[in-house]
């Protein structure tokens, strides 16, 4: 591997290092050590290679993917090189085949196994996630007690930053094995608000007020239609049920309070300039002697 | 409004205003539409400014890349083909070309916009949303709020379908301006489900100025020529 006229081409004081790479005395068992600089020499090529491979993919791809899957391909090319140049020059370490590092290599595992079942089944629940994608980065999701959009799928945890801006590491176990709400995995979200209005109002009218409303407004989208439509007759108002649909990638942005902030005040100002009014809880209450004012008018 | 300018820009009438301001320092963009204001400064020895229509899915966020026709449905033949003039809304982009390269200076839109939906929640696509009045001639539109799209719609299916929407996708939308803004395109119908829309890469009329499309201005790779397959129904 190392040419045997290398060292005419070398400095003057580096005679004695060529001397020893050439000279079949083994230094590490039965390893020579040209073996030793072979092995090096490959593990950095390897390295050279991958910074390279991984600039060109992030040249060629950061626009066409999302930020943590071309991270995840330039970590795998460039474990892979390292992997394979390793795979090359390590049997001559040992002087073995491949079979029997293979087999050392498959004790590690089991002892790695027993000794951290959870890092393990976090690195294979993360591998799992992302073979079904049940979400990527940038989705907003819920998972467990934490809502918040995903900044990276790691080996062993998801990453999630919430919206007041806390980053918090799930354990992708917990992920993967859990209830996971992904509000970005379809492009268009419902929203349902509620409001009350008197018995004495025009239902009709409140219903065609709010739809014309809603139909105004940019972000609710034109279909599915916007609904209206009494959904419980209470004990102090007509309430009306709406239904709104969003787009996702719009919706996602803004929070739960946001979304009622931008509708639910154009509704009021809306009715209550028709003269339509949202009633506080009421409760008629009659006494005795005006009950039976009451019964002797009704009678 | 629509143009290339090398020296001074001016332009207002009672929605936008478009100016280049001479200030002591740097010239400045400023512009005015709907009560809304935006300013950038430009380098002195600035390029071309070019302002023209753009394909109109960016405003007031970059939602969706599809824009979606309604219109009054028409009913066609097995084998039928008929040309229509329908309406789209306009956005307009001033762009600074310098050195071979295009940026984008400003987006603005005197049209309202509405999203729909288009498909399913979970399959479908959210569309830009314009309906459009049925004409088999030029209408007369407001030449910076609407243009006009020339779209031949041919049925190719063995029964009689009902069309009343078309879509676009945005990435192989051609616009072109002259006296108005103008696109020509084909709508294929295969079934009441499915049909092929595309904007043709030519002026619907000789002398027309082609627009500076957003995604080239903005360096987006786009594969041209397939135009879009609406999937959930023409109707």
């Amino acid at each position: 591997m190392i040419p045997v006229n290398f060292s005419t081409l070398a400095p003057a004081g580096t005679d004695t290092f060529f001397a020893i790479i050439q000279s079949d005395r083994n230094i590490i068992g039965t390893t020579s050590p040209a073996e030793v600089v072979s092995f090096v020499v490959a593990v950095i090529f390897a390295y050279i290679i991958g910074v390279a491979a991984a600039f060109y993919l992030k040249r060629r791809f950061s626009h066409k993917m999302k930020k943590d899957q071309l991270d995840f391909r330039i970590k795998a090319v460039r474990v892979l090189l390292v992997i394979a140049a390793i795979s090359v020059t390590i049997p001559a370490f040992f002087d073995a085949s491949l079979t029997v590092i293979a087999g050392i290599f498959i004790g590690l595992v089991a002892v790695f196994a027993l000794a951290g079942q959870k890092i393990i089944t976090n690195f294979l629940c993360g591998i799992a996630i992302r073979y079904e994608h049940p979400f990527t980065s940038g989705d907003y999701i819920t998972a467990g007690e934490t809502s918040g959009t995903v900044v990276s799928i790691t080996p062993f945890a998801t990453v999630v930053r919430t919206t007041n801006g806390v980053s918090v590491h799930i354990p992708n176990e917990k992920v993967y094995s859990g209830d996971v709400s992904n509000f970005y995995a379809n492009v268009a979200r419902r929203y349902d608000y509620e409001l009350g209005i008197r018995y004495r109002d025009d239902i009709e009218q409140a219903i065609r007020i709010i739809t014309g409303m809603l139909d105004g407004y940019r972000f609710v989208l034109k279909y599915p239609a916007p609904e209206a439509f009494v959904s419980d007759l209470a004990d102090s108002s007509v309430k009306i049920k709406i239904r709104v649909w969003f787009p996702s990638a719009w919706a996602n942005t803004q929070d739960d309070i946001s979304l009622r902030t931008h509708i639910l005040p154009e509704i009021k100002r809306a009715l209550e300039a028709a003269g339509i009014v949202i009633p506080f809880p009421q409760r008629v209450v009659w006494s005795g002697n005006e009950t039976q004012k009451k019964r002797q008018n009704d009678g | 409004m629509f143009g290339r300018y090398e020296g001074d820009i001016s332009y207002t009438d009672d929605a936008v205003s478009v100016r280049l301001e001479k200030t002591s320092e740097l010239p400045r963009y400023v512009r005015f539409c709907r009560g809304e204001k935006a300013e950038k400064a430009l380098p002195s020895g600035r390029g071309t400014i070019v302002i023209n229509p753009v394909e109109p899915v960016n405003l007031p966020l970059p939602l969706t890349r599809h824009l979606e026709i309604a219109f009054l449905p028409i009913s066609l033949q097995p084998g039928a083909s008929q040309k229509l003039f329908l309406s789209f809304p306009l956005e307009i982009g001033v762009f600074l070309e310098a050195g071979g390269d295009v940026h984008v200076l400003d987006l603005f839109s005197l049209s309202t916009t509405k999203f729909s939906l288009y498909g399913s929640p979970d399959a479908g696509l959210i569309t830009r949303w314009h309906t459009s009045g049925l004409h088999t001639a030029q209408p007369v539109v407001s030449r910076y709020q609407e243009g006009i799209l020339e779209l031949t719609i041919r049925n190719s299916s063995p029964e009689t379908v009902d069309v009343s929407r078309a879509v676009f996708d945005s990435d192989s939308m051609h616009l072109f301006y002259g006296d108005l803004v103008e696109m020509a395109g084909d709508m294929e119908v295969y079934s009441p489900m499915i049909a092929r829309t595309t904007v043709r890469n030519l002026p619907p009329r000789a002398g027309m100025e082609r627009c500076i499309e957003l995604y080239t201005a903005k360096k987006i790779p786009v594969v041209q020529g397939k135009g879009f397959l609406m999937e959930f129904g023409v109707a």
